[in-house]
């Protein structure tokens, strides 16, 4: 037997699979998971199974390009392989023998419906957290774009001069990869912008995709009504006004209106009509923009004022995104060499290109950003790993209990084995008692999984994708994941008791003296699950101290400025047709309106708001300074209005601050960081000296006024070199989009009102966008820390539960194995002290060899969250000794009362009784 | 063996799949979109039932291809009156492309 599998693997693994150790390691592990699975098949089917199982696996691997990531999704697709396992096991058995088995197993848990809500409480809450948190994975990671053949898509990218390779293209650049390209059948671009809505109400500011008009063709979406854009809507100088609305906002906005179809809605003040809505469930290509129409790219052109160059501009690099779908037989890396020779070409023609490549890679579930993806994913694997641990603490309580359970069976059991009982028989009846245990339990975890999925939808992923925005709902997919786990936990935690129960020896049980050994080696095993639910629980505790310990740290965090009285709105200028001149006018009217509210202390404004990740970046020289070789002059600056500094409470460490006077007209002037201060002019004074803001030295000059303290503009980057320009200077660069910022004595809730009214009083038609209190805005950059912390610690608290639950479990069995010893100890003079001690040790030693194990598990994994962590190291020590003594302290306790009991026990009796 | 088939929607999908020219039952999934956990167990069902007819590739071609050997399946004379009422009773079968038009992506 063993040689004939021996020989069917090596028929089959070595010259399965392409070049690269990789491929095959993933593949191999995919025919390992087979092979256990192949353990449910009947043993004669079982070798043909796996073989048709494995092509299975290795297609739907080769489908997607034979990638690590694509294994992800043949892993999915074969979770039918456990249905079709269960299936062929249930057909080749007697079926009259499960339904009796499934009826006693009924019958004996109705008998003990105490143990049995326990049971089914443990496994439903952690198969129902399992079931959240994948669907969670399935929307994000897995499930196919709503689009046809979606694995022939691929993401294109443009790379930055430096740095990331997953960058934004310049439309000249899209035009040039879509004609040059020979391996796809259709490249379309997409932009997303916020944009001013009026229909019958008020202005609103809607995200919308402008795309190409090969955008829907390409994808292959159908219209839910009416028709979609069509290359037709758009031509480059003579745009058609033509819109799609997302089903969402048709359902949202306008009730689901047929009327809605050939209606006018305002984008910007320019009419268009509303020729069709998308499909249900397609929000468009990326996971963080759902648009809420779409326009064709071309109308670009009405909107900006220099619409030609945007269209024109290689430098100008606006299009967010670029799709292709691939033709038939091109596999991705022919795609990918395709796209690198192109990139070399326009190297040729244009030296000013500067070496910017293109990246392509197969179109996920939902395309990402690809740093956010990665935090995203990262994140996932992160709530993945604690839920499952989770599901194996649940598991090994309910095991434990199973096995109490079955020592006071032994005698039953004992009997049937005796009878002759077949032992395959006993322990068949067994897991089917457990699997339908864990069956009712995944059906109670579903619910848990809903009531979860709602107290998750507040937060928000890495990359501030919120969790309501997604579209989750428990399919089939997910079903047959609940649906596997729950079968997968039964036979977990069923089949230990059942094979310690049903061991042969077990046939001493039906004598008098009560089968000790047996009894013993129940103790044993219910100590090593102890010990296996102890160390995971200290892992969740450990990983919920450090998330815990970082969100404090995040809320404590210096960011350099006074985030509690602070509020921010946007205004985009820039779109309602106003001119420099009238944004410099609105600008002052708008400040002036606000400070006269009583209560505001201080009102300034500016391009970025505080924490907008940096600025918008330019390349300078410094004048009486000669940069070094392949020194990066490279720096980010912001445009504020006067008193921003006293606003924000960020200290001026020198000069001045930018003020009323910085106008037009006015010398051009700038205000530096202290990090900047310290780079080009250290233990100097940076006063009055002057740079330009050309890399060739050409631009104007500039000169330095003051030094402001640093502030963080993210909320874990370094301070970087930054440079403070007055607003009113540079009208010109400001008002597209201008924030004002407000500061108040008293709640900066109440601010929000007097922005919106501010606005409102000036220019009703304009909507004021981002409006919200900066203690609001900060918390959206601490929602990783959140959630992790509210999910790992509300588990956390759930598995000292449950480890209260094991902890009294072994205690009190142990007292109920061990009376007549204890009526020994008791008659022959032992004080309740020592036998409390006796009795306690049976728990408190598996306690600590889990802890032990634990605190050595924890080391080992909660580096792999670092990334979400604020100034916590990974094995933080205050974490470190206090999780081990929270759960020490609960076992003690947990121990104390069974232990108790056996203190109480009356010595003549219990050694009278057997 | 004797056993009326059963004539459920999947059912008649996964006979109109063979009856186009798919052989796999991965062929069958991504044709049809029934999930794998029901595909195969209605293939064995069908093949008990006599209906299909399964018989493996040789395995010198999988070797040649680099890839694991595969399970064919074939619709038998027998099938044919369930196919039948399959059509009748699920106009919409109509839409299951033949197997050319997949390809075969090994």
């Amino acid at each position: 037997m063993r040689q004939s599998r021996a020989a069917e693997r090596s028929a089959i693994l070595p010259n399965m699979i392409s070049p690269g150790a990789r491929p095959l390691r993933t593949v191999a592990f995919g025919y390992r998971i087979l092979r256990l699975i192949s353990f449910l098949v009947p043993v004669r089917a079982r070798p043909e199974w796996i073989r048709e199982w494995h092509a299975e696996l290795f297609y739907t691997w080769g489908l997607e390009g034979r990638r690590r990531r694509s294994m992800i999704s043949a892993y999915v697709r074969c979770f039918g392989a456990v249905e079709d396992a269960l299936w062929l096991r249930i057909q080749r058995r007697d079926r009259s023998m499960l339904l009796h088995d499934l009826r006693y197993a009924g019958r004996s848990f109705a008998r003990n419906p105490g143990f049995t809500s326990v049971v089914i409480i443990t496994l439903a809450l952690g198969i129902g957290a399992n079931t959240a948190i994948f669907s969670l994975v399935d929307a994000v990671l897995l499930r196919p774009l709503p689009v046809a053949s979606p694995s022939e898509l691929m993401d294109v990218w443009t790379s930055c001069r430096r740095g990331s390779a997953y960058c934004t293209s310049s439309y000249p650049d899209y035009v040039d990869y879509r004609d040059r390209s020979r391996s796809f059948s259709d490249l379309a671009a997409f932009s997303s912008a916020s944009l001013i809505v009026t229909d019958k109400g008020d202005p609103t500011v809607l995200s919308g995709a402008l795309v190409t008009g090969n955008y829907f063709p390409l994808l292959g979406v159908r219209p839910a009504l009416g028709r979609l854009l069509v290359p037709n809507d758009d031509v480059l100088h003579d745009p058609q006004t033509a819109l799609v609305l997302s089903h969402r906002t048709w359902d949202s906005r306008f009730g689901r209106s047929v009327e809605m179809i050939g209606s006018t809605l305002r984008i910007n003040g320019t009419p268009f009509t509303v020729v069709g809505v998308a499909p249900d469930g397609f929000r468009g290509t990326r996971l963080a923009e759902e648009p809420a129409f779409w326009i064709p790219m071309s109308t670009m052109t009405i909107f900006s004022n220099d619409g030609g160059t945007l269209l024109d501009g290689r430098g100008i690099r606006w299009i967010g995104g670029i799709i292709g779908r691939r033709l038939p037989g091109v596999s991705i890396e022919q795609a990918q060499s395709d796209l690198l020779s192109i990139s070399q070409q326009l190297d040729e023609e244009d030296p000013n290109r500067s070496g910017r490549i293109i990246t392509a890679e197969a179109t996920r579930a939902i395309t990402l950003p690809a740093e956010t993806g990665a935090d995203i994913v990262r994140f996932m694997v992160l709530l993945m790993s604690v839920v499952a641990a989770a599901l194996l603490i649940a598991c090994a309580n309910v095991a434990n209990l199973l096995l109490a359970r079955a020592s006071a069976r032994r005698r039953e059991i004992g009997i049937r084995l005796a009878l002759g009982a077949g032992r395959k028989r006993l322990i068949t009846q067994l897991v089917t008692e457990s699997v339908m245990l864990s069956a009712v339990g995944a059906l109670v975890g579903i619910g848990v999984a809903m009531l979860a999925l709602r107290a998750l939808s507040g937060f928000a992923l890495p990359g501030f994708v919120t969790i309501a925005s997604l579209d989750l709902h428990l399919d089939a997919r997910i079903l047959a994941f609940t649906a596997t786990l729950a079968v997968a936990t039964g036979v977990l935690f069923g089949l230990f008791p059942a094979l310690q129960t049903t061991t042969p020896d077990l046939v001493k049980s039906l004598k008098a003296q009560g089968g000790q050994a047996g009894a013993r080696r129940i103790m044993r095993t219910r100590g090593w699950l102890l010990s296996v639910q102890i160390a995971l629980a200290l892992v969740l505790l450990v990983g919920s101290g450090l998330f815990l310990r970082s969100l404090r740290n995040g809320l404590n965090l210096d960011v350099g400025f006074e985030a509690r009285s602070l509020a921010m709105g946007g205004v985009s200028l820039a779109r309602r047709q106003y001119t420099e001149s009238t944004a410099r006018q609105f600008v002052r009217d708008l400040t002036g309106r606000v400070a006269a509210h009583p209560g505001v202390r201080h009102v300034s404004s500016a391009v970025f708001p505080p924490l907008a990740r940096g600025g918008a970046g330019f390349f300078i020289t410094v004048d009486g300074y000669t940069s070094g070789q392949g020194e990066e002059m490279r720096i980010e600056a912001n445009w504020v209005a006067a008193d921003y500094f006293a606003t924000l409470g960020i200290q001026i460490m020198d000069g001045r601050g930018i003020a009323t006077e910085d106008r037009e007209g006015a010398p051009l002037v700038a205000v530096i960081n202290e990090t900047m201060a310290n780079r080009w002019w250290p233990a100097q004074n940076p006063m009055g000296r002057t740079f330009r803001q050309q890399a060739d030295g050409s631009g104007a000059e500039i000169t330095i006024v003051g030094v402001a303290q640093d502030v963080k503009q993210g909320l874990t980057e370094d301070p970087e070199p930054f440079i403070y320009y007055p607003m009113m200077q540079h009208m010109e660069r400001a008002y597209s989009q201008i924030h004002i910022l407000a500061a108040t004595d008293g709640s900066a809730d109440n601010l929000l009102s007097v922005l919106r009214e501010g606005v409102r009083s000036l220019d009703p038609s304009l909507p004021v966008e981002d409006l919200q209190t900066l203690d609001n805005r900060f918390a959206e950059y601490l929602m990783p820390q959140r959630m992790g912390s509210t999910l790992l610690s509300t588990l956390g608290a759930l598995t000292v539960l449950l480890a209260v639950v094991g902890i009294s479990g072994v205690v009190g069995y142990s007292v109920n194995q061990r009376r007549r010893e204890i009526g020994i100890r008791l008659a022959l003079g032992g004080s309740s002290r020592h036998v409390l001690g006796v009795m306690a040790r049976g728990a408190l030693i598996p306690v600590a060899v889990g802890a032990g194990i634990g605190v050595l598990a924890a080391v080992a994994v909660t580096r792999f969250a670092t990334t979400f962590m604020y100034d916590v190291a990974p094995t933080d020590p205050l974490t470190f000794v206090s999780a081990p003594l929270l759960l020490v302290v609960v076992a003690l306790i947990a121990a104390y009362f069974p232990a108790r009991r056996a203190t109480k026990i009356n010595a003549t009796e219990a050694l009278r009784t057997e | 063996m004797s056993k009326p088939q059963r004539l459920t929607y999947p059912t008649a999908m996964v006979l109109q799949a063979l009856d186009r020219g798919l052989r796999h039952g991965f062929d069958i999934i991504d044709v049809t979109g029934v999930r794998s956990g029901t595909v195969y167990p209605l293939l064995r069902r069908l093949e008990e039932a006599g209906l299909v007819r399964a018989h493996w590739e040789d395995v010198e071609i999988a070797r040649r291809e680099s890839r694991p050997p595969r399970k064919y399946y074939e619709l038998t004379d027998r099938s044919q009156p369930l196919l039948q009422t399959a059509r009748e009773r699920f106009p919409a079968l109509a839409s299951v492309p033949r197997g050319g038009e997949v390809g075969d992506s090994a």
